[in-house]
């Protein structure tokens, strides 16, 4: 009987230890790519509360997905995926309730513009607004470029050929061009 | 402004960034630590219990056409039930599958084009359980209705009997609902632009929100292409 009770506490004790090392080790990963996860909640997020959430929800899929991560690939790699289809989703959801229609909210230019200096604040505003203006998968892929991912990375977290990103890439940088020529032309006039 | 600039203002957002580490920091254990939290599949969440009431309707359903397969008068709303329990079982079926299936480590693009299928079964199901729930709803009455009177000793031939009219002028508001529901919706949607919630389920009933789940899933299929 004692036997026995002593195998059990050491079989718990084995499971408790392995399952505090996987914590453990995700909690390191994850440590490791922070800030990348706080630029995907700012790029897709509309106001602090809003990036919040956002940031729980990236955090509570990636940890019920890590038993099927495989440890053969980059983690950062993984991490991205999950991160951008977590949050493609949860705006697409915002947008579904009319939260996220309305244009980046007052607080977020004012946080944005106290944080940094008034004109580096006024800048940020304006890329987020470009980025705003773009499709998803554009937007992705501009975060992606941004980020100063290469483009055989770009489409590896994307799902496209290195080829397809290029194009892409190019297209869009000259669709931006013109918008901020047009813009730039506008607050001149 | 150019577009090098803000490229270069991109890099400047790390520093804003710091302010929310610490933050995310405890946030990350504490959801680490949280079983609720993480075990919770929410995509599963709704087909799950679908799933389950459709099964149990099933099988009232059957039970009671065995019991009571002689008589037109029963076997009508019992074979409205069970159809309408068997739709809502298939259609759950394929949406489990897609959500059991569903990888949020896989590409982007695929996993969006998946989201988007998933969500257009669920807009599909939720219009059709809409526009039949006056039919449906009804003929599971009338089958409940059976059942009662038979656990009360009432007879319940002369009680239905006398409703014959009630009964049927029911059924016609059930079958005519569903065209009737369905430009209801068209024709209500503009005048409830304001309204969030009513906007949502005017466009699932209408189709608005399957025509936007068709785009959306067209534009992720042409940005897989080169």
């Amino acid at each position: 009987m004692q036997v026995e009770e002593v195998q059990s506490n050491r079989g718990n004790q084995l499971v408790m230890t392995k399952s505090s090392q996987v914590h453990e080790h995700f909690l390191t990963l994850l440590k490791s790519t922070q800030r990348q996860l706080h630029k995907v909640c700012w790029v897709y997020g509309r106001s602090t509360h809003d990036r919040e959430d956002l940031f729980q929800e990236i955090v509570a899929q990636l940890w019920r997905s890590f038993a099927r991560y495989d440890r053969t690939r980059s983690f950062a790699t993984w991490m991205y995926r999950v991160a951008l289809n977590v949050a493609i989703d949860h705006r697409r959801k915002r947008q579904r309730l009319g939260k996220g229609l309305t244009p980046l909210d007052e607080n977020q230019a004012a946080e944005t513009a106290s944080s940094i200096n008034d004109s580096q604040g006024e800048q940020l505003q304006e890329l987020r607004e470009l980025m705003d203006q773009q499709e998803e998968g554009s937007r992705a892929l501009l975060f992606l470029y941004l980020e100063g991912h290469s483009l055989r990375d770009i489409g590896e977290v994307l799902g496209l050929s290195e080829t397809n990103v290029s194009t892409r890439l190019h297209r869009l940088k000259q669709s931006m061009r013109q918008t901020i020529q047009q813009s730039s032309k506008q607050q001149g006039a | 402004m150019q577009l090098e600039q803000l490229e270069h203002q991109w890099k400047k957002l790390d520093d804003k960034l710091n302010q929310s580490l610490a933050m995310g920091h405890e946030m990350m254990h504490h959801i680490v630590l949280e079983p609720a939290v993480r075990k919770v599949q929410r995509l599963a969440i709704w087909p799950t219990i679908d799933l389950v009431f459709s099964i149990a309707v099933l099988i009232c359903g059957m039970t009671f056409l065995s019991s009571h397969g002689s008589n037109l008068n029963h076997i009508i709303p019992a074979a409205v039930v069970i159809l309408g329990a068997i739709g809502l079982l298939v259609s759950s079926m394929m949406q489990l599958q897609l959500a059991c299936q569903l990888e949020w480590g896989g590409p982007v693009s695929a996993i969006q084009a998946t989201l988007e299928k998933l969500r257009a079964y669920k807009i599909q199901q939720f219009k059709w359980v809409i526009l039949f729930s006056p039919l449906v709803g009804f003929c599971g009455f009338i089958v409940a209705l059976h059942w009662l009177l038979e656990g009360v000793s009432v007879d319940r031939v002369k009680i239905l009997d006398q409703m014959h009219a009630w009964i049927l002028a029911n059924y016609l508001f059930g079958v005519l609902f569903v065209p009737a529901g369905y430009f209801l919706a068209r024709l209500l949607r503009e005048r409830y632009q304001g309204h969030a919630w009513w906007q949502g389920i005017l466009d699932d009933i209408s189709g608005k929100s399957l025509e936007a789940v068709a785009v959306s899933m067209k534009r992720w299929a042409s940005f897989q292409q080169e």
